[in-house]
């Protein structure tokens, strides 16, 4: 009875168990909305009159179709641009594409991204104002210090009351950040900032490929408290050194945890399977019609400037040429180590399930609150020892066993005739004892019986009839008495 | 209403592409304080040969008199796809939407009979109903409220046009 209560209750606590694993694992992914009004990119990102939407560039940036330089290599240049709308959502993800790059060794000042409860102006914090009040993510190129730590990236969150120490380049102040050259780089760099249930999380890349999924952690930081609603923007400055500083592109997402009630949807959100399909299918058959009659049209028109091909290819030089494929081949070993770190990430992995599932099957599961199911790896190391303990006793009895029998064996074939003597004089002493017998039972009435127990039979008979007599005399008396004592009464 | 004034929309816009490089067209006026419609349920407006023909431009041998409604609607979906990564996100509805508002912004901008600071006004009630109408098509169409236009949802939209009176 008991027993039962126990199982059903390991039952329920695992099923919680399951459902609270799973309930874990799903909040990791949140759901991501693209929010166009805060974000910005190429190739097009101004408009005819030279603005780009829903941000103001101001200071000494330039904004193209491409990217918006926002300080040219110059010396002394101060340049920004800040997001016109406010933003909302609690959670939300920056990534940014830039480039910063020089002729020099070294290069300064630097470049800073930000989200503030004001929107910043020109000022002396990487060309924005000094104690904002949010977070700054600063690329900063030249070492103040002289510590031999630049370039570097740094976060740094303020109350809006702090002052950045330039003299030290924050390395005080600052929440983390990575030592990571960010200049000349031969594609641009990206850095993602993920603000996402009061963690902070900065992922940098290097810019060495083009392929997007090179990002690696740069810093993580909980508890993070910024503002609520604030402004998205980014500026750079330039010093006696100069870089210049362009930003390809400024994409924001909103972030929402993957349960939230999604608000203001169109019909519906279920995507019938069928439908989808179809519509890929046709879009694919286009886009090869597309492609074949760009190819087609390539051919008629071989003066035509290939569709998406840039202008500067066409005068790509040798020792560019050379350098890309230097990078190509190094980016081609960077992606096999990625590769075989994967694949060995994927064999421990296996390795620990094999591990998990073996616990699981060699110890049963025992009704006791759940706790049955979990085997350490010293209990098994103490099961083997006791299966060592046991097999070593065994085999110490085996040798003792041996010995036994050898010896047994070897007392046989060397005590044979020690034992017919000892029969032999077991055989004398029997023989005598029968001529004892014999000798016995030829003298009956020897000196043996003695004189005082053989009585004759008169005897015999006199002694029993006075026996009789005198029992009889007696009972007679006792009834006598018997009589007269009832009289009294 | 809304079909006058997109009717209005449409004569300015094909005046636009038509006359692209020079710049000189007549003056089209947009009623800036309308509600802003869902442009892609109007079929005009996406299949518009010459709009595709001028995107198309230097690109492929395109005979718009030749194409299904259904390749204009790639067309429409593909010119627009400005990074190339199958998705229409708001930036690119946006700058589509500009595009086809050229010629209210030009003639903004060009009307000597008003003072600078009213062409700058009037110039950003024409961007605020840009955005506005980038919003109502999110909306309407982004089923799945990831702030990105899939094909699918594109197409979706296409067949969801006649509830709106053209």
């Amino acid at each position: 009875m008991t027993a039962l209560a126990l199982r059903s209750r390991t039952v329920v606590v695992l099923t919680i168990l399951i459902f609270a694993v799973c309930g874990a694992n799903a909040p990791s992914e949140p759901r991501r909305r693209f929010e166009y009004k805060l974000s910005f990119k190429g190739p097009l990102l101004v408009q005819r009159d030279g603005s780009i939407p829903f941000w103001t560039h101001g200071g000494h940036s330039i904004a193209s179709d491409d990217s918006i330089r926002i300080t040219p290599s110059l010396k002394s240049k101060k340049g920004y641009v800040w997001s016109n709308e406010r933003n909302t959502h609690p959670f939300w993800e920056v990534d940014m594409v830039f480039r910063v790059s020089g002729r020099g060794r070294v290069g300064a000042d630097g470049l800073a991204l930000w989200y503030t409860a004001q929107k910043g102006v020109e000022g002396p914090v990487f060309g924005s104002n000094d104690k904002w009040e949010g977070l700054a993510v600063f690329f900063d190129s030249f070492d103040n210090d002289n510590q031999h730590n630049n370039p570097y990236v740094m976060v740094m969150v303020n109350d809006g009351t702090q002052s950045y120490s330039h003299e030290t380049d924050g390395s005080h102040q600052q929440l983390g950040g990575c030592l990571r050259d960010f200049r000349n780089k031969p594609f641009p760099v990206r850095v993602r900032v993920q603000y996402y249930k009061k963690t902070l999380t900065v992922w940098y890349h290097s810019g060495m490929s083009d392929n997007v999924d090179h990002y690696e952690l740069c810093m993580r930081a909980e508890s993070v408290t910024l503002p609520a609603e604030g402004y998205f923007g980014v500026s750079a400055a330039t010093g006696g050194l100069a870089d210049d500083h362009d930003v390809h592109s400024f994409l924001t997402h909103s972030l929402r945890e993957p349960d939230t009630v999604i608000q203001g949807t169109g019909p519906g959100t279920v995507l019938p399977e069928e439908d989808l399909k179809k519509y890929e299918a046709e879009f694919d058959e286009y886009g090869h019609k597309l492609d074949k009659a760009r190819e087609e049209y390539q051919k008629e028109h071989p003066e035509a400037k290939h569709h998406g091909e840039q202008d500067e290819n066409v005068y790509e030089s040798q020792d560019i040429r050379e350098l890309n494929l230097i990078y190509a081949g190094q980016n081609a070993i960077h992606e096999t180590m990625n590769e075989l770190n994967k694949k060995m990430n994927n064999l421990i992995s296996r390795n620990d399930r094999i591990v998990t599932q073996i616990e699981a099957r060699g110890v049963p599961v025992q009704g006791g609150g759940g706790t049955g199911g979990a085997v350490g790896i010293h209990e098994i190391e103490e099961v083997l020892s006791y299966q060592k303990q046991l097999t070593q006793s065994l085999t110490d009895m085996r040798a003792v066993l041996d010995h036994v029998s050898s010896r047994i064996v070897q007392s046989g074939a060397t005590g044979q005739g020690g034992d017919n003597k000892l029969n032999d004089a077991i055989l004398g002493h029997v023989t005598s004892i029968q001529n004892d017998l014999r000798t016995l039972a030829n003298k009956p009435g020897s000196a043996n019986c003695p004189q005082s127990s053989c009585v004759t039979t008169f005897y015999l008979f006199l002694f029993m009839s006075a026996q009789v007599a005198a029992g009889v005399v007696y009972v007679m008396y006792k009834n006598h008495k018997e009589a007269a004592a009832k009289k009294f009464y | 209403m809304v079909a006058s004034l997109l009717n209005v929309l449409l004569l300015g816009w094909v005046c636009v592409v038509t006359s692209h490089d020079d710049h000189h067209h007549g003056s089209v006026d947009i009623d800036l304080d309308a509600e802003p419609v869902n442009a892609l349920r109007n079929s005009e407006f996406i299949r518009n040969a010459d709009h595709i023909s001028e995107h198309l431009k230097d690109q492929i041998k395109f005979d718009p008199n030749k194409a299904t409604p259904q390749e204009l609607d790639f067309h429409f979906f593909k010119s627009h796809d400005f990074n190339s990564d199958n998705w229409l996100d708001g930036l690119e509805l946006y700058f589509a939407l500009d595009h086809v508002y050229l010629a209210t912004g030009d003639s903004i901008q060009t009307d000597g009979r008003v003072s600078e600071g009213e062409r700058h006004s009037s110039l950003q009630r024409l961007k605020q109903h840009i955005a506005d109408t980038v919003d109502k098509i999110l909306e309407d169409d982004d089923l799945n409220n990831d702030g990105y236009l899939s094909y699918y949802e594109f197409v979706e939209s296409r067949n969801q046009r006649q509830d709106i009176d053209v």
